[in-house]
């Protein structure tokens, strides 16, 4: 079995402040597998930041052990930063040097080639307007000097914390294509991100994580995907429907005029149980719930009870 | 290390601060030497006239021709046993006070006037105050900035990152140092020969030692800044705490109840390293009863460069132990 990209177990981080002392990190464990998009979610403060820092050593844990690309943390950080790219807390560059500057200068600290910049910024559509002081470029172009800083590494990993916000529609596209061009070349993601929908859509596997510690881990698809999906069944007499499936031991209970089933393994079972009993099913789909609502279930709080508007065809 | 040091000197080059801070530094030598040509301009056949005449009436109204008369009588009672009637007059007569003197750049080093450093300490005391204000930006902007955790993100060894900085805030302020000092002293070198008045070998070689002690302090001040704020982490708080170690320390040594304590003040300590001979007034220092000694101090450049030396070191130190542990 292939190593983890990143595997951490029982990470502690507490800051101390004029407030007293504030765990952040609460016995983390988050394993990352090598060559995916690994989502990475929770809700502000529950130390998502925290923990990319952390990876990046810029800062230290209290306890806890942390490997990354199959080193320890942050003993031999050396032998793999050069191939982790990172951009955390958003952009941060030196303002009143031009964009192209601000990652010339990294690029040389590492000794990088100064030619791998421009094709990071081509990458990021970022071409003329790098040569513009951070200062004055506009947020949605900080965000993409941001994303390029990240590609200026030759990395095998690549740390994004909320990449896409200030970006607009067709530059939140345009990143998730560079995204999943990176990954196609086997570079592995961890995707910290607000945007659940995203999430979902570009990650194979997500950690979420609350009060500093991990709350679920696994496939999206194990997650959210077929064992907790439902199945709403629409036919002329429900009740007798509702008689006949639970009869056939199924889990089934009425909603207005609809039955919902548990489960949506196999739909053509519940047609065939109810057909010959002469009753026809004018309407069946999956109410599959989405990340979103595992999300708000895990972090304490109650997605909407409405199962029609969460109805996929 | 080398290509480490090169991308933290083009950081401290690129930045606009750093420009202006040149671009003032420039405007001061400028002012400095104007300043200082326009003192030291020649008298005026106009000005030697006034003064001869102010001379005399000085003469007239404090009785002194009755003084020189008394003392023709008997001179070498008044003036010693080699004593003539003329000398009466020679040493009797007030000077002429000319509004001003000629161009001497031993002068500019010497002890301060009134209560200004004289102008060549005063330029070493300003060009250093703005290398360090420099030299705090540059260490503060990154923390300001938040690219800090960036630069460390692609550069994880604190220390290399941290001793490039300091090495490139070094090598900046020694060229400005050096361009701006010696500018000044060129540039009066020439106003002078153009008078007439080339100065001495004496006078060049004090001015040399000058330049260098003053370089010297400019480098060493830069870094201290820089090392200093890298601790605090805040370029107007460190700034604010220099000014306070500067003026508020002075006030506060003046009340410690230590007799001596003067030796230990940053401005006597900065001025003991510029200034040749440099002495100060020390409100601290009790005389035993019936023990002769005086508040007037004086202090070595030794002395002097032996505390800002250690003074350096332990800020060094400490900021390098910071940055390597501290959370950016």
């Amino acid at each position: 079995m292939t190593e983890p990209a990143i595997q951490i177990e029982g990470l502690r981080k507490v800051y101390r402040g004029l407030g007293g002392r504030i765990a952040a990190l609460d016995g983390l464990d988050l394993t990352v597998p090598t060559g995916g998009i690994h989502g990475f979610l929770g809700p502000n403060g529950a130390g998502k930041t925290t923990t990319l820092r952390l990876l990046l050593g810029l800062t230290r844990p209290n306890s806890g052990t942390m490997h990354m690309l199959g080193q320890p943390l942050p003993d031999r950080l050396l032998d793999v930063i050069d191939n982790v790219g990172a951009l955390i807390e958003g952009p941060l560059f030196s303002r009143s040097i031009s964009g192209r500057k601000n990652l010339q200068l990294l690029a040389r600290s590492m000794g990088r080639p100064v030619k791998v910049v421009d094709t990071a910024l081509e990458q990021v559509g970022l071409g003329k307007d790098a040569k513009r002081s951070f200062r004055s470029m506009t947020t949605a172009q900080q965000q993409r000097l941001g994303i390029a800083s990240a590609l200026v590494k030759d990395a095998a990993l690549v740390l994004l914390d909320e990449p896409t916000d200030s970006l607009d529609p067709a530059d939140t596209d345009n990143f998730r294509t560079i995204l999943r061009e990176l990954n196609d070349r086997g570079t592995t993601v961890l995707l910290s991100s607000h945007d659940l929908a995203e999430v979902q859509q570009l990650c194979t596997t997500v950690s979420i994580i609350g009060d500093g510690k991990l709350l679920a881990e696994g496939k999206v698809e194990d997650l959210v995907g077929e064992r907790a999906a439902r199945t709403a069944v629409r036919v002329d007499s429900p009740d007798q429907a509702l008689s006949l499936l639970e009869k056939a031991l199924y889990d089934v209970h009425r909603d207005g005029d609809m039955l919902v089933v548990q489960g949506h393994e196999r739909p053509e079972e519940i047609t065939k149980i109810l057909a010959q009993a002469g009753l026809f099913v004018s309407e069946l789909s999956a109410i599959r719930p989405n990340l979103h609502d595992y999300y708000l279930e895990l972090t304490g709080h109650e997605p909407r009870e409405d199962p029609r508007e969460e109805v996929a065809p | 290390m080398i290509n480490q040091i090169r991308v933290e000197l083009t950081r401290y080059r690129v930045r606009r601060a750093a420009t202006f801070m040149l671009l003032a530094l420039a405007v001061l030598v400028l002012v400095g030497v104007t300043k200082v040509a326009w003192d030291t301009r020649p008298l005026t056949a106009q000005d030697r006239q006034d003064a001869i005449a102010q001379a005399k009436m000085s003469a007239q109204r404090s009785g002194v021709s009755d003084l020189i008369a008394q003392c023709q009588q008997k001179p070498t009672d008044w003036l010693g046993p080699q004593a003539t009637a003329a000398d009466c007059v020679d040493r009797l007569t007030p000077e002429p006070k000319y509004p001003r003197v000629d161009l001497n750049l031993e002068r500019l080093i010497s002890e301060g006037k009134d209560t200004l450093p004289s102008e060549g300490n005063l330029l070493a005391l300003l060009v250093a105050a703005g290398l360090m204000i420099s030299a705090a930006m540059f260490a503060g902007g990154p923390y300001a900035s938040g690219s800090l955790s960036t630069q460390l993100a692609f550069q994880p060894r604190r220390f290399r990152v941290w001793a490039a900085k300091a090495i490139a805030v070094a090598i900046c302020s020694l060229a400005h140092s050096i361009l701006f000092i010696a500018a000044f002293w060129v540039a009066l070198y020439f106003v002078a020969d153009s008078r007439g008045l080339s100065p001495s070998s004496e006078q060049l070689t004090a001015v040399s030692w000058h330049t260098l002690r003053a370089v010297i302090f400019a480098v060493g001040a830069s870094v201290g800044a820089f090392a200093l704020t890298v601790v605090i982490r805040n370029t107007m708080a460190t700034l604010a705490l220099l000014l306070f170690a500067t003026f508020g320390g002075e006030v506060l040594v003046n009340f410690v109840p230590i007799s001596g304590a003067g030796r230990w003040s940053l401005a006597n300590n900065a001025m003991g390293w510029l200034v040749p001979g440099h002495t100060y007034f020390d409100a601290t220092i009790h005389c035993a009863p019936g023990q002769e000694c005086t508040s007037m101090q004086a202090m070595s450049h030794l002395q002097a460069g032996s505390y800002l030396a250690v003074l350096l070191i332990v800020v060094l130190a400490l900021s390098a132990l910071a940055f390597r542990r501290q959370d950016v």
